[in-house]
Formats: C-alpha cells, sequence, structure tokens
C-alpha cells in the first residue's frame, strides 16, 4: 500500500467555498450583516494551509474543517471536530482569532473561550481536537 | 401591544445556506454579529406568523428557517420578548449578555425546518 502524501488531502473544496464567502452582499443573512473581509479570509486560508501542514501525517484528511462559516460583523468562523472534543476558530474582519474550546460530550461538556489568541495557540488546540483521542499513524 | 411568549412558543430565525452545517445542524455563526456573540436576538414568535412570511421578509430568496423553543435560550439566562414592528407584528427579541458558549447551545436547540435553496 502506498503510503499517503500532503497533496492527497486537498482543501480546494474548502477554497471554494471562502470564495464564495468572500462575495457576499452587505446584509447576506437578512439581519444586517456586513460582507466579509478580505483580511479574514486570507487569514482563514492561512490558518488551513498550516493546520494541513502540521498536522496531516498524523491525521490525514481528518485536517479538513468540519464547517467554514461567515460571521455577521465580516469576520470567518472554522470548526474542527475530534473524537475528544470541537474548536470553533473565529476570524475577526481585521484578522484577529478568538475560539470557543469543546471538551467531552453531553453534561459533563467543558467550554473555554477567549478572543485575542495568538496563532501558536490556535495551530497548538486544532492539533489537540485533531489528535486527541486518535492513533498516532492512522493516516 | 406586544403578548407574552410562553416557554413552549416557539422561535423562527432565518438562516443563510452557510450557516448550516454539512450534517444539517445549525452553526452558532447564525448567532454572532457584530465582532461578539449578539445581545439582541431578532427571531419571529410563530404563532403569530408562517415559515413563508418569515421568509419573506427577508425580501430575498434562498434563505431557510430555524426553529427553536423560547425555554431554551431562557434556560440559559437569555430574556425573550414580543418585540412588535410596523411591518412584522410577530418579530420578538432574544436579549442577554451573550458568549461564545451560549452562541453554541443557541445553535444546538434550533432545528432547521426550512433548509435553505
Amino acid at each position: 500500500m502506498s503510503q499517503a502524501t500532503i497533496t492527497d488531502v486537498s482543501l480546494n473544496q474548502t477554497f471554494d467555498r471562502l470564495a464564495q464567502i468572500s462575495k457576499l452582499p452587505p446584509n447576506w443573512d437578512s439581519y444586517g450583516a456586513e460582507p466579509v473581509s478580505s483580511v479574514a479570509v486570507v487569514k482563514a486560508c492561512q490558518l488551513l494551509v498550516n493546520v494541513k501542514e502540521s498536522c496531516y501525517n498524523l491525521m490525514g484528511e481528518k485536517v479538513l474543517p468540519f464547517a467554514v462559516a461567515p460571521l455577521a460583523d465580516g469576520g470567518v468562523q472554522v470548526e474542527w471536530r475530534g473524537k475528544m472534543g470541537v474548536l470553533e476558530v473565529e476570524i475577526s474582519p481585521d484578522g484577529e482569532f478568538g475560539y470557543l474550546s469543546i471538551a467531552g460530550e453531553g453534561n459533563s461538556r467543558k467550554f473555554e473561550e477567549k478572543d485575542r489568541a495568538d496563532w501558536e495557540e490556535v495551530l497548538s488546540l486544532v492539533s489537540q481536537v485533531l489528535i486527541c483521542g486518535e492513533e498516532v499513524g492512522n493516516a | 401591544m406586544p403578548e407574552e411568549i410562553a416557554d413552549n412558543d416557539q422561535l423562527y430565525r432565518r438562516l443563510v445556506s452557510f450557516h448550516v452545517n454539512p450534517d444539517g445542524t445549525v452553526n452558532s455563526a447564525a448567532f454572532k454579529r457584530r465582532g461578539k456573540p449578539d445581545n439582541s436576538i431578532s427571531v419571529d414568535l410563530a404563532r403569530l406568523t408562517t415559515p413563508q412570511e418569515t421568509l419573506e421578509r427577508s425580501g430575498k430568496e434562498g434563505f431557510g428557517l430555524g426553529v427553536l423553543v423560547a425555554i431554551e435560550p431562557r434556560s440559559q439566562g437569555f430574556d425573550v420578548r414580543h418585540d412588535p414592528l410596523p411591518d412584522n407584528p410577530a418579530h420578538s427579541l432574544i436579549e442577554g449578555e451573550n458568549n461564545k458558549r451560549k452562541c453554541r447551545l443557541l445553535a444546538e436547540a434550533t432545528t432547521v425546518i426550512v433548509p435553505p435553496g
């Protein structure tokens, strides 16, 4: 069996979605939303590429986000899901990170949230969500 | 005249396609605004309108509709009150201090009844 390489997992579908998000007009949600900032879209692309590069060897296609969604203030939200939890990363219109981390399941879930998180912190949290509970080398 | 909203009253919220996850659940982004969780979320009181009317108020096609029961936001500490507008007698507000966790819980409590087109 040939070993998977990093190019086997494509972010193209996610980038296409971000391209659509970047073209949303004012009031795209019918509740007064702002158009999505190009800064937020570019930062989201950079984050996705970094996550892929840093986690692909362990996780394979699981590095792809579960969801990518626009925020009404002109930001972007990216969500990853793993066996042990969920991470929502918010990227503000000016490129700042925030996050909601959810560990566990059901009524015992633990929530942790933060605004103005830095790049390394977000990358570390994504890695934790993706890798926790996984067997190393199962990609 | 504003009406009392009972705990078991249903509330409608319009949804764009980007706010419905691949598994059909609602993304918490649907409840975030202005760079922060929204402290005043517009919804329609279901018994004073219809799904079609709520969708038509967007003035555009392609929106979906989510429904949540008033007790869900109330159990998270929100006030839910009827706030009729001249052009929308069903307009209501979910108000109160919001955060990312509550946005997530609101999204999880919302069921898609009309998928976005």
